[in-house]
């Protein structure tokens, strides 16, 4: 539990300062809303992971998840 | 003047490959090198044009450190098929004819078949056959298409964007077959983790990327494949979150990849063009070293779960630290060569797809938790539950110098981008290291890592396999053959039943036509005999009699019919 605050904290400092540098430096070749928006990229980056670890997770797991002699089990019955 | 005649991918094809079958075991080392040398200098001095010359490059550099990473193989075959594939590949890259391309892309197909089936295990040959039967799919496609374009007069290779005729479809399927584009993606999540460890390192640089280099030359500016671009390159994300097998979870990356150079060839341009080449180049890098790590970790502890692996960082520091770079370089980490090629296709979706620039900023990210968090936290740098016995011994040094050659690689590559930049077709300058690239790359890579944290615990994959379109061959069609089999089998046997008991049946009253009295009207014959009376030569006449006058009478009514 320790080890994970400080990652969160490492990587809010992360954040913070590539904010402050998008902020202040960058110079966006393209226009669209996630270009121009300082920090934009940090929502698309935390919702963007939530929702593949939701599609991935629950979703696929759900649907295509099989045990893992799935397709022996005919075959050794074959034989 | 030699080049004119000779391809560069024939050089090693015959010298490495063939070669190979004969010569004595000491001097299988100097073939296994020289092939790729010798050809790779053979590639820079040809007057082909830059993107033959780019695949030439890379496929001849990657076949050099697989080759060092297969030193200690002692097995002739295998080193010989993986050399024949690779000279395969190179030479399809330099066909300038439609028939050398299917000639050499059907080499091929056998030679990579040969390298699943050579571990000689059981689920190897399963997998391997079920591979040859794609890739004959695919050929079979792509040979018909090109017989329609030789019919029509062209038999040089050409681009064929917006010719939607049926020799384009056949081709774009054929080649959709090698490219695993969905629904045709299966057999590489079938295929390669089968293979022995020096051969997936081959399948994983070579099959997918020859088909992205015909997608490039003959459908580039196709806006329908943007959309199996992009969705490969989510789907491949996806899949790898969940999946238990080290090797399986590689190749559903591979797709991923695959799925940025598809939307990056179909976005077009000059920028799109080079985007997919640049991507095609890193990947084949940080992709080899990957998997030569993989198989490094199988090697040590014959294990290929991540559910049963973990802190192997301080048993295998040269592995995990040589994955560490490609991990990070795949998902594209700022100064490793992901970034540089992900920024030539990223403002190649900015300038044309926006949709598509957001989607596969969230497919980078899957990459992100797939294979450098997930990955490195399960097997190599977090803490392990359970006691795994490493043996290092079995990895020889020679794989060792592969590994730190390949991430070698991946970070100058990356660290100036200008030695892929200049390899492209047109040259492009993706300009990676501005501020605004390098904040958006590290933005979205830190919001991810918290996500990913907090789901931690449930992130372990479990013990599973996860179905693939293979099913769909594997299962329903399976039943359908065997189903089909059976049944055409018991009506063979109860078919043949039935004539045999109607020719004994028949034969009883053609030898005795009274019978025939008895069983219909019930007309007891004046004494008990058998049925058929030997003796009765006048009986038995009459019988064939009627049976033959029988058969005319059908004959006579089956003429006047049809008449």
């Amino acid at each position: 539990m320790q080890d994970k605050k400080k990652i969160y904290l490492i990587l809010g400092i992360i954040i913070i300062i590539s904010f402050v540098a998008e902020l202040l430096f960058a110079h966006p070749h393209y226009h669209m809303i996630w270009n121009i928006i300082p920090g934009a990229d940090v929502i698309i980056g935390f919702l963007g992971a939530w929702i593949l670890i939701f599609i991935a997770k629950i979703v696929i797991a759900n649907l295509l998840q099989r045990r893992e002699n799935y397709y022996e089990e005919g075959s050794d019955q074959d034989a | 003047m030699l080049n004119n005649f000779l391809h560069p991918g024939l050089m090693f094809l015959i010298v490495s490959g063939l070669l190979l079958l004969v010569v004595p075991k000491s001097l299988q080392k100097f073939f296994v090198l020289a092939g790729p040398v010798v050809t790779g200098f053979y590639v820079i001095t040809s007057e082909a044009d830059k993107m033959s010359v780019m695949f030439g490059i890379i496929f001849s550099l990657i076949s050099l450190i697989a080759g060092i990473y297969n030193l200690h193989v002692k097995d002739r075959f295998e080193l010989s098929f993986e050399a024949i594939y690779a000279g395969a590949s190179i030479c399809v890259v330099f066909a300038r004819y439609w028939i050398e391309m299917i000639i050499f892309w059907e080499i091929m197909a056998v030679a990579s078949w040969l390298i699943v089936v050579v571990a000689r295990t059981k689920k190897s040959t399963e997998a391997g056959f079920r591979y040859l039967l794609v890739h004959m799919l695919g050929g079979n496609l792509l040979l018909a298409g090109i017989v329609m374009q030789l019919a029509e007069g062209n038999s040089m290779i050409q681009c064929l964007t917006g010719n939607f005729n049926a020799s384009y479809w056949l081709i774009l399927a054929g080649i959709a077959v090698n490219a695993a584009i969905p629904p045709l993606n299966a057999w590489i999540a079938d295929a390669y983790p089968e293979s022995t460890m020096g051969g997936t390192v081959y399948m994983g640089s070579f099959t997918t990327k020859v088909g992205v280099y015909c997608l490039i030359r003959i459908f580039a500016g196709t806006e329908l494949l943007l959309y199996f671009g992009v969705f490969m390159a989510l789907w491949g994300a996806c899949m790898a979150l969940i999946e238990n097998d080290l090797r399986r979870l590689f190749a559903y990356h591979i797709i991923s990849q695959v799925g940025y150079m598809i939307a990056s060839l179909a976005i077009g341009g000059e920028i799109g063009i080079d985007g997919a080449c640049a991507h095609a180049f890193n990947h084949i890098l940080y992709k080899g070293t990957l998997l030569m790590a993989a198989g490094a970790v199988i090697t040590a502890t014959g294990k290929r779960k991540i559910s049963e692996l973990g802190g192997l960082a301080k048993k295998m520091p040269v592995t995990a630290y040589s994955f560490l770079v490609a991990s990070m370089a795949i998902a594209g980490f700022p100064l490793l060569n992901g970034f540089v090629s992900k920024s030539l296709i990223m403002g190649a979706a900015a300038q044309n797809a926006h949709w598509a620039e957001i989607l596969l900023m969230v497919a980078s990210i899957g990459t992100l938790m797939s294979v450098t968090l997930k990955v490195n936290y399960f097997v190599f740098f977090g803490k392990s539950d359970v006691h795994i016995e490493v043996n290092e011994k079995n990895i020889p040094n020679n794989m060792k110098v592969a590994m730190i050659l390949g991430a070698g690689a991946c970070a100058i590559t990356g660290i100036f981008p200008n030695i892929v930049y200049n390899l492209t077709p047109f040259g492009t300058d993706g300009h990676p290291f501005t501020v605004d690239h390098v904040t958006q790359y590290v933005q979205l890579f830190a919001a991810a890592t918290i996500a990913f944290i907090m789901y931690l615990e449930h992130m372990k994959p479990k013990e599973k396999i996860t179905l693939d379109t293979d099913w769909f061959y594997r299962k329903p069609l399976n039943i359908a053959v065997e189903g089909l089999s059976y049944a055409f089998d018991s009506a063979r046997i109860e078919f043949g039943k039935m004539l045999k008991c109607a020719i004994e049946q028949g034969n009883i009253y053609l030898h005795n036509p009274r019978l025939i009295g008895e069983k219909l009207f019930s007309i007891k014959p004046p004494e008990e005999k058998n049925c058929i009376e030997k003796d009765d030569v006048l009986q038995n006449s009459v019988g064939k009699l009627i049976g033959t006058n029988f058969i005319l009478f059908i004959v006579l009514i089956v003429f006047a019919i049809i008449k």
